[in-house]
């Protein structure tokens, strides 16, 4: 890459609904998707991100901005990631993660998946099935077949009335 | 759903992040989230105690559930409590064919126990910690892991004499002697056998650590030729 001496290089991303967003590269290459066009020199102009929408991709461009300008703590990088995602209801995290994956993006990944998997911790079959709208399609006799075959692992999970 | 339509790169992360039993109970949520986690790691460290039946039933229902799903890795280690011999490892623990990694801590390795070991034809490691085992168990035990890289015996007591001449995978052989405080005569002399025909296209050689203790080691290494590095820890 020929990064130009003394200005901070910025790069133009495009969301899949035409928005644009300008980002310093050096924010934008937590991204490995990024980082390869940049390497490669493909990201002279805009770079579209056909996965992305718009309100996603600004979230994205927020967690880049302020984990980069963390120093190399992560303790600090921890927090933020925490603090980033506390208020983000389920659909946004589907969002991030779907857009962390495409973007090839590790730690926003792992960061929101812990998250979700921690929406899930020690609640019912039934809690998860109606928090994330999963429709139950076992007859009740294979669910009664699944369950018995891993039964003991539901000892100790809160029941509620419909599990 | 949404949750359920995530590509399996992101369900596999999402299951990494709870703990197993969690992982496990996702099967019950529909028919797509049946064997997700079956793609995940799993790690089993259990105690066994005479006193304390349960670590030896749930054993018995982790290990069938587990043995019969592709499980992109099981590890197991299981140690006793107390250091009475007599403990046998549980039979199921001979049934888990897809073990890749297999720790046992003082426990008996007798003739009872081999009878019932099948073939392991996915363990990578084994590690043999404290615990008593004579020659002829511990060749007909290693002949059932042909395809073992680490092996670490350590602490054993009646072991004279180590041959991995048959191991092709080994890569890593690490050995302590038993501490010779307790003037045990039998394992004053340990001879360790490796093979010459450790050369194949991709020949590294294993490496071979043999730490020395007390500053007098009656560890000897026969027919070494051919191997990457030894160490003397």
């Amino acid at each position: 890459m020929a990064a130009e001496t003394g200005t901070p290089t910025t790069l133009t991303l495009k969301s899949n609904d035409d928005e644009l967003f300008s980002v310093a590269e050096s924010a934008a290459i937590l991204s490995v998707t990024i980082r390869n066009m940049v390497e490669d020199g493909c990201a002279g102009g805009v770079i579209p991100l056909d996965n992305v929408d718009g309100k996603t991709l600004a979230s994205v461009i927020t967690y880049m901005n302020g984990i980069s300008a963390i120093p190399a703590d992560e303790e600090k990088k921890k927090s933020y990631r925490d603090k980033f995602l506390s208020d983000k209801d389920f659909e946004t995290l589907a969002d991030m993660v779907l857009a962390a994956n495409y973007l090839n993006m590790s730690c926003l990944m792992d960061a929101v998946s812990a998250k979700i998997a921690q929406v899930m911790e020690k609640k019912s079959v039934g809690w998860v099935r109606r928090k994330f709208g999963i429709e139950n399609d076992y007859t009740p006799e294979e669910e009664a077949a699944v369950k018995e075959e891993h039964k003991w692992t539901f000892e100790g999970v809160e029941t509620d009335d419909d599990n | 759903d949404r949750i359920s339509e995530l590509p399996q790169r992101i369900l596999q992360q999402i299951l990494y992040h709870l703990s197993q039993e969690e992982a496990v109970r996702t099967s019950v949520l529909s028919k797509s989230w049946r064997y997700d986690w079956c793609a995940q790691e799993f790690h089993l460290r259990i105690s066994l105690d005479d006193s304390e039946p349960a670590s030896a039933s749930l054993l018995e229902k982790w290990i069938p559930t587990l043995t019969n799903k592709c499980m992109k890795k099981f590890c197991l280690s299981i140690r006793s409590e107390h250091d009475l011999e007599s403990i046998h490892p549980p039979s199921v623990v001979f049934e888990a064919e897809l073990l890749q990694d297999l720790q046992v801590e003082e426990l008996t390795l007798d003739r009872k126990a081999i009878d019932r070991i099948i073939h392991f034809k996915h363990l990578k490691t084994l590690h043999l910690l404290d615990f008593r085992i004579v020659e002829e168990i511990f060749r007909k035990i290693i002949s059932r892991f042909p395809l073992i890289e680490t092996l670490h015996v350590e602490d054993c007591r009646g072991l004279r004499k180590i041959e991995v001449n048959e191991l092709h995978c080994l890569k890593d052989l690490y050995f302590i002697e038993y501490d010779l405080v307790e003037r045990d005569e039998e394992c004053r002399s340990i001879e360790v056998y490796l093979m010459q025909r450790w050369r194949s296209r991709n020949w590294v050689g294993p490496s071979f650590s043999v730490p020395e203790r007390r500053g007098e080691s009656n560890t000897h290494a026969v027919m070494c030729d051919g191997f990457w590095r030894f160490d003397v820890v």
